[in-house]
């Protein structure tokens, strides 16, 4: 019972911890309405230099929300063509992988299919469908439909910050702990990827570290890795 | 016994105090995923099963169906409050009920939306407890050969309905399918894909992969698309609706909750269609359809309703075939075969408490969410506010967190990462996430009754064109496959038009 009512508790203090930093912090920031597609290009070009000190900035605050709406982004069909190319071109590489390893499996006879029957018969079904996809687009792009679109293009920077940042986290985790990862990948998100000061980004880190452990390695008994801290938390 | 027998049974298993809890729990977290956009009731299914591997089936299952319908709530309150749909299904809700709102009538939208959605979910589970035991009857018939044609029909319907081109959504299917194969061949001991990683051996996961694609691919896109947010700050009043608002939506919400739960039944539709449809048809016979889009409560009333009946109506083939209708659907299947039970038509008979457990549950359910609603909607609200940069930093731990706690395993971290990159890959590339899905649970069902007919009939495919369901089902999905071509236009591009007007 007692996990139980962990649980409800945690998410009740999540939703109020989440309330109210809402209030305290940003509250300012979201009415702002900051165009940040435009904040965004200014930082990635100045980089880090202008971003200490908290207040001076409040236009560096992520702004984000409307998503899931993936059916009013695909209706626009005017989509980049190279992109469309790259997609279907990997797809059919990857199929054309996947098929001739599932061949390898052995395939059985009619009566008895193998292994490598079902892979194979899906890897082959998938190659000919991107084949299809990737000479669809090939044509587009030769009779000239496609325009190339500045706001769809990648800008890969902070998402390969954040996923480095996830994979150091995952392979540290056994090795120095949970509650020091975590404080460590926290400091990481607030500083570097939503650039916010030192103050702000080591005082959130601590508490949700601290959140953190208490409820998975205390209340629900998750067994997450205590690390180098072993002899204070063990 | 006769249904109320099994009812009452039902009743009684939901209304134990852990089971409430857990329902509780369900239809708490179902509505806060449901407001937060960024995570829907997919990734929250996904993150929490890990947590909950100790709990016993039953309490589990009342849980995550209570994610299922608690977000089609939440995702109203936001449609209504800040013109940002929490989820897919309530993109409708915001043409009427945002207007409502700015008109100072948001008390009313949410009101209705509240009840609308407690009408819907109350009623359709009805429809479930007499449509789910007759066709678990009909199931019963069902044989290996006829499993496939049933999964290849579920397969080409979600296909026809995809939001782009059927090709890249046939494309994912069959990505699932491959990625399932992934591991142990289960009739011959055979490792397929597993380059001597231990981890691979029992498959890539289904739960890994769901976090990475609907949890962190969401948080990527977003940070960086950095998009601005407004919230319409308003005095919510007046949260239960007049008579006359009563009058104008009872109509509404009875073909909303109809339609929703008809079509909701359909494998592949899932629930966001019927929404779509429902809008569609009140517009269409209406008496002043010139008004819908300006703020009219019908137009909140009947999707909000169509979209929880749908997600009751989505439980039918689930819990008696075992067949799911979209994704979150299909995570609930998982869970299931994760934790023992077998889903299929044998399920009302040999585990008739998790049957009518749920079943019992949703009524509990959908009763807890309206209280729960009503007063706490300004907490919700609240909750909108939270900084994008907390948000996002805590549904990555809890990504992180929930892979890792699946087998305390480091390969299951990096499956997860390595998925939510190739997720956020698939969005940019315009490639959707609901069929691979589909896939990936259908897959090991899919290869097995295919073997297994095979082996049966000696190695003639005939067999799947000799018995009469398996024939029937086969081509009606060679007809779905080749309508497009028939009528040049899919339901979902129609409807896609039909929102552009």
């Amino acid at each position: 019972m007692l996990r139980q009512s962990a649980l409800k508790a945690f998410f009740l203090f999540f939703v109020f911890y989440l309330g109210l930093h809402g209030e305290t912090s940003s509250l300012a920031d979201l009415t702002e309405q900051v165009q940040t597609t435009t904040v965004s290009k200014k930082l990635d070009k100045e980089g880090r230099l202008i971003n200490d000190g908290e207040e001076a900035h409040p236009s560096k605050e992520i702004h984000c929300e409307l998503l899931l709406q993936p059916a009013r982004a695909r209706k626009k069909k005017r989509a980049t063509m190279n992109k469309d190319v790259l997609g279907s071109l990997f797809c059919l590489l990857f199929g054309i992988f996947f098929t001739v390893e599932s061949f390898r499996f052995g395939m059985g006879v009619w009566s008895r299919p193998g292994p490598g029957y079902f892979p194979f018969g899906a890897g082959v079904l998938f190659s000919l469908i991107s084949l299809f996809v990737l000479i669809k687009a090939i044509r587009k792009t030769d009779s000239g439909e496609s325009t190339t679109q500045s706001a769809d293009r990648f800008h890969l920077k902070n998402i390969l910050l954040i996923v480095t940042g996830m994979l150091v986290y995952a392979l540290l985790l056994k090795k120095i702990g949970f509650a020091l990862c975590t404080f460590g990948l926290v400091i990481f998100f607030i500083h570097v990827i939503a650039r916010k000061g030192w103050v702000n980004s080591i005082m959130t880190g601590l508490i949700v570290a601290i959140l953190f452990h208490v409820l998975f390695n205390m209340l629900l008994n998750a067994q997450l890795p205590n690390g180098l801290l072993g002899f204070v938390l063990g | 016994m006769d249904a109320f027998g099994y009812l009452w049974m039902g009743l009684s298993t939901v209304l134990q105090p852990i089971n409430l809890l857990y329902c509780f729990a369900g239809v708490f977290c179902g509505t806060l995923v449901g407001v937060l956009p960024g995570i829907g009731p997919t990734g929250a299914i996904a993150l929490l099963l890990p947590v909950t591997f100790h709990v016993p089936p039953v309490s589990a299952i009342i849980m995550f169906c209570g994610i299922m319908y608690g977000a089609q709530y939440g995702g109203s309150t936001t449609s209504i409050l800040v013109n940002i749909p929490g989820e897919a299904s309530s993109i409708v809700t915001c043409l009427d009920g945002y207007q409502m709102a700015r008109q100072g009538r948001a008390g009313p939208a949410l009101g209705m939306a509240a009840f609308g959605s407690f009408i819907a979910g109350t009623g359709s589970v009805f429809g479930l407890v007499f449509l789910a035991p007759v066709l678990a009857e009909f199931g019963l018939r069902f044989g290996p050969p006829e499993y496939f044609s049933l999964i290849i029909f579920g397969l080409t319907a979600l296909l026809y309905l995809a939001h782009g081109s059927m090709a890249r959504a046939m494309m994912m299917a069959l990505l699932g399918l491959m990625l399932a194969s992934v591991g142990i061949d289960p009739l011959t001991s055979y490792p397929r894909f597993t380059y001597d990683i231990l981890a691979l051996r029992d498959g890539l996961g289904l739960v890994q992969i769901v976090i990475g694609l609907f949890g962190v691919s969401e948080i990527l896109i977003t940070i960086e698309k950095g998009v601005r947010r407004t919230i319409f700050d308003t005095e919510i009043k007046g949260l239960l609706p007049t008579l006359r608002d009563w009058k104008d939506s009872i109509l509404p919400i009875t073909r909303g909750s109809i339609l929703g739960f008809f079509l909701g039944m359909i494998p592949g539709i899932s629930v966001v269609i019927p929404t779509f449809v429902s809008y569609a048809l009140e517009k269409k016979i209406s008496k002043h359809p010139e008004k819908f889009g300006t703020g009219v409560i019908e137009g909140v009333a009947a999707p909000e309703a169509a979209n929880n009946a749908a997600s009751s109506g989505t439980m039918v083939p689930l819990l008696s075939l075992g067949i799911p209708c979209g994704a979150a659907s299909a995570l609930v299947l998982g869970a299931m075969m994760i934790y023992g039970v077998v889903p299929g038509p044998m399920l009302i008979s040999q585990s008739p408490q998790i049957f009518w457990g749920v079943i019992g549950s949703m009524y509990v359910g959908n009763l807890m969410l309206l209280l729960l609603n009503l007063p706490l909607i300004p907490l919700w609200v609240k909750t909108l506010k939270t900084p994008y940069p907390i948000l996002f930093t805590l549904i990555l731990l809890f990504c992180l967190i929930g892979s890792y706690t699946i087998a305390n395993s480091m390969t299951d971290m990096v499956i997860m990462i390595i998925f939510g990159f190739v997720g956020y890959l698939m969005k940019k590339f315009e490639y959707e996430m609901a069929p691979l899905v589909m896939g990936l649970v259908l897959g090991p069902l899919m290869e097995k009754t295919f073997r297994t007919s095979l082996l049966m009939s000696k190695g003639s495919p005939a067999i799947f064109f000799r018995r009469p369901i398996s024939v029937v089902l086969l081509v009606l999905a060679m007809l779905v496959l080749i309508s497009p071509l028939i009528t040049r236009k899919r339901l979902a591009e129609k409807i896609v038009q039909a929102e552009e007007e």
